[in-house]
């Protein structure tokens, strides 16, 4: 059975059992009003028979007219609170039929008395046999009223006894629904502990035992309820992200073998394909040095060709293992000192010609978190770039700095030297092209391939902005870089 | 100078061969170079067995010049042989190779090489890498002294 159908259901239990106990209540309420109204309306006729007792008394005493009219106002009175009376305890039926009954008979008895002609006309005369006549009268009215006393008082203690009894009604039905409730509510509370709390917890360990990397978790049998619902998704989880780790596992794998594969072929570039070219470039040398008287200028020239194709090969060969070097060493991260590196990078440039006549300008403290080694090589290529096209400026100048853009770092290199046209820009970044002539800029095309590869290695981005003949700006982020 | 000391060049590729015995010529080393094509007869040849058996002075080299990449037995495997004899313990040995690769040099270092030099594509600087190293293992360095060596203590 569901969680919800289960809560449906006591909370139906508790308020089915509220409703009840106010019902009683209610219902008590109305017996208590009734049977309350009764009982002075009883106290009402008990002061009407005890009225028309005084008035039988009055009238056996005096006799006169005025006590007879009396008497019969009295009893007028007490028949009108009688009809009024409304029996609702059929077992109180008999004692109030009595009551009319006597209250009939009573007022025959008085009229009797008080109309001898009517009543007893052959004993008029005889004043003895009209006195035991009246006497035997009185003593049966006397007599009736003291019975209609005792079913008043029948009646009036009824109507006591129903008030006692409602209230032990109300008592009682509260009791047992506040019995009810709680057995309700202990039991809830259980269900909850036991269907809801602990399945909670398990589902928690096993939650953590995942987070921890341990696939192998415990398994309860799940319910049927929403929280088994629960468990037998949270294991499917498990299950598809075990199967998605595995596949991940595997790929990398691969990967590691393809990277190994890569590492063969870097070995293999780095060893076999350059032979050769030593030995095209020794051997024509040799020929040129040893044959030379032999060859004209033409044949010089195509060996000096020859020589200069193979030296341009070993470039781009050292090149390409700079770049898958650039790619497959590991990433060592550490707070850097960038104003500082660039400053170590310019001196080191010394060596170019170009570089020294150049006009360097560094922003002072700029720091970042990054692979020095890499982030150095990146920067000696920038800067390399920057002198190599601004060479023919006077003076050429470059300015390392960094400036915030969206709440980013953005490291840049500017230079005033030839620049080139944006519509190129796209292609720069890939290794071996070239936006230059290779004759009035030498170089393999490698060195933004490689300043690339290591900004994507550290999450970063690089871009340019440059414009023909009025300079470039390399700039470039690195992912999460707030040194 | 003393020319009565040779090298063995051990280097499988003849246009190698020829290259480096050319800038040995070229930097006016005239010590008698003899070559070994793979890394079995280059032990045999320092060791005087094999095909080098009647090897007429059984001498040592002053200095192996030991390409890597090599047949049969390659470059690290002659240089752990080596390291490995106590005629040979201390024997000069320069790794002249075309790999840069950081593993090499590792390796090399690790199996006691004396020194690591990467041939350079153009030949000119190829023939002045010759000649530094010539000069300094046959005429600057002092070799070890004939004989197996002991270690002190």
């Amino acid at each position: 059975m569901k969680i919800l159908t289960k809560e449906r259901l006591s909370t139906a239990a508790t308020l089915g059992t509220i409703a009840l106990i106010a019902g009683v209540i209610w219902s008590a309420y109305g017996d208590v009003v009734t049977a309350t109204e009764q009982r002075q309306q009883m106290v009402g006729i008990a002061r009407g028979i005890t009225e028309l007792r005084y008035a039988t008394f009055e009238y056996r005493l005096y006799g006169h007219d005025r006590a007879r009219t009396q008497w019969l106002a009295v009893s007028d009175r007490l028949d009108r609170a009688i009809r009024a009376y409304e029996v609702t305890d059929q077992s109180m039926r008999a004692a109030f039929d009595d009551l009319i009954v006597r209250r009939a008979k009573s007022n025959q008895l008085f009229l009797e008395l008080s109309s001898p002609a009517a009543a007893a006309p052959s004993a008029v005369d005889d004043p003895e046999t009209r006195q035991r006549y009246e006497d035997r009268v009185f003593g049966m009215l006397v007599f009736g009223q003291q019975d209609s006393f005792d079913d008043v008082r029948q009646l009036t203690d009824a109507a006591a006894r129903r008030i006692t009894e409602a209230e032990r009604r109300v008592i009682v039905v509260t009791l047992a629904g506040l019995f009810i409730i709680a057995v309700v509510e202990l039991a809830a509370s259980l269900h909850v502990r036991r269907a809801v709390l602990r399945p909670l917890a398990q589902l928690q360990k096993s939650t953590a035992e995942l987070a921890a990397g341990r696939w192998d978790i415990a398994r309860a049998k799940p319910g049927n309820d929403e929280i088994g619902a629960l468990h037998r998704d949270f294991y499917t989880m498990a299950d598809s992200l075990r199967a998605s780790f595995a596949e991940i596992e595997a790929r990398n794998r691969d990967l590691a073998t393809l990277n190994q594969e890569l590492q063969a072929f870097s070995y293999s570039v780095s060893h076999d394909l350059r032979t050769p070219l030593r030995s095209m470039d020794g051997l024509s040398l040799i020929v040129l040095e040893d044959y030379g008287d032999r060859l004209d200028g033409v044949g010089k020239d195509l060996l000096t060709r020859i020589r200069a194709a193979s030296q341009r090969m070993g470039r781009l060969i050292d090149d390409l293992l700079r770049l898958s070097l650039v790619t497959r060493s590991e990433l060592k991260l550490r707070a850097i000192d960038f104003t500082k590196l660039a400053h170590e990078t310019i001196a080191a440039l010394d060596a170019v010609p170009a570089a020294r006549a150049a006009q360097w300008t560094v922003q002072g403290g700029m720091a970042m978190h990054a692979d020095a080694a890499l982030i150095g090589i990146a920067l000696q290529n920038l800067l390399q770039n920057a002198v190599k096209f601004s060479a023919g400026r006077e003076p050429p100048a470059v300015h390392v700095g960094l400036e915030q853009r969206d709440g980013r770092d953005v490291y840049y290199v500017t230079d005033n030297g030839v620049g080139f046209d944006m519509a190129h820009a796209g292609r720069m970044f890939t290794a071996f092209e070239r936006l230059h002539d290779a004759a009035e800029f030498p170089g393999t095309g490698i060195g933004l391939a490689i300043v690339h590869r290591i900004v994507k290695r550290h999450g970063g981005d690089i871009w340019a902005d440059a414009r023909a003949g009025h300079g470039a700006t390399f700039m470039f982020t690195l992912k999460g870089t707030r040194a | 100078m003393s020319f009565d000391r040779t090298i063995l060049l051990v280097e499988d590729n003849p246009d190698d061969v020829l290259l480096t015995l050319r800038a040995f010529k070229r930097s006016n080393l005239l010590n008698r170079i003899d070559v070994a094509r793979d890394g079995i007869e280059a032990l045999d040849f320092v060791f005087a067995r094999g095909n080098h058996a009647g090897r007429a002075d059984k001498e040592l080299p002053a200095l192996v010049i030991l390409d890597l990449n090599l047949p049969r037995l390659d470059g690290l495997g002659v240089l752990k042989a080596l390291r490995g004899d106590d005629r040979t313990r201390a024997l000069p040995v320069v790794i002249l190779t075309s790999s840069k690769e950081e593993q090499d040099l590792h390796s090399g270092y690790s199996l006691g090489a004396n020194s690591y030099v990467c041939k350079p594509v153009d030949f000119v600087e190829f023939v002045e890498a010759a000649r530094t190293l010539g000069v300094y293992w046959l005429l600057i360095n002092e070799p070890p002294p004939a004989g197996p060596l002991e270690i002190p203590g």
